[in-house]
């Protein structure tokens, strides 16, 4: 029962304290403030909703003539040229 | 695969603002309010840009939802009537009786 205990404990010790050897980290932690608006997210979302909207508009008016125009079609080869 | 095979092009589109459209639209929308709930910001001033978008997100989902099932309904539709042209025997219809044969014959007790 000991013996595993202080084998943790040498392993744990072994690494380093972080007081002991210093590390440099690219990554920091900053907390979030809530202050300013994000701004690139607020862009992200308008341009996103506006792109998604135009393709809605797109597909459906493109739905809409192969539509027509097929109708047309059908017309035109069943009661053919008369 | 496409979303659709090419001869649901020939069924008339839905129109922009159909029911899926809507309703997924609120739902997305009531998603954005429940998010502001969740993360305690007041739930329908703030994050408009994230409604907005979510709502649009919905409505653009509802449009190819019912276009996707508008073309399965009329496949279905159009197999069953199928069917019933190539079966006419099965699909005789009832001879319509005449008034006077439903009724009784008239014996006035006087």
């Amino acid at each position: 029962m000991a013996a595993p205990l202080s084998a943790a404990r040498w392993l744990r010790l072994a690494g380093g304290r972080p007081g002991l050897a210093s590390t440099r980290s690219v990554f920091v932690a900053r907390k979030r403030t809530y202050e300013q608006p994000n701004w690139f997210g607020v862009g992200l979302a308008f341009t996103t909703s506006a792109a998604l909207w135009a393709f809605l508009f797109k597909q459906h008016n493109e739905d809409v003539m192969e539509y027509e125009r097929r109708k047309q079609e059908k017309q035109h080869k069943c009661t053919g040229c008369s | 695969m496409a979303f659709l095979p090419d001869e649901a092009r020939s069924l008339p589109p839905p129109p922009i603002v159909n029911k899926a459209s809507v309703w997924l639209g609120l739902t997305g929308w009531v998603a954005a309010l429940l998010d502001n709930g969740f993360a305690h910001r007041p739930v329908l001033r703030a994050g408009v840009h994230r409604q907005i978008l979510f709502a649009s997100v919905g409505w653009v989902a509802g449009y190819f939802l019912v276009k996707h099932a508008e073309y399965v309904h009329a496949k279905v539709d159009r197999e069953l009537l199928d069917y019933v042209r190539r079966h006419p025997e099965d699909f005789k219809e009832a001879e319509k009786k005449r008034i006077g044969e439903l009724l009784e014959d008239f014996n006035p007790v006087r």
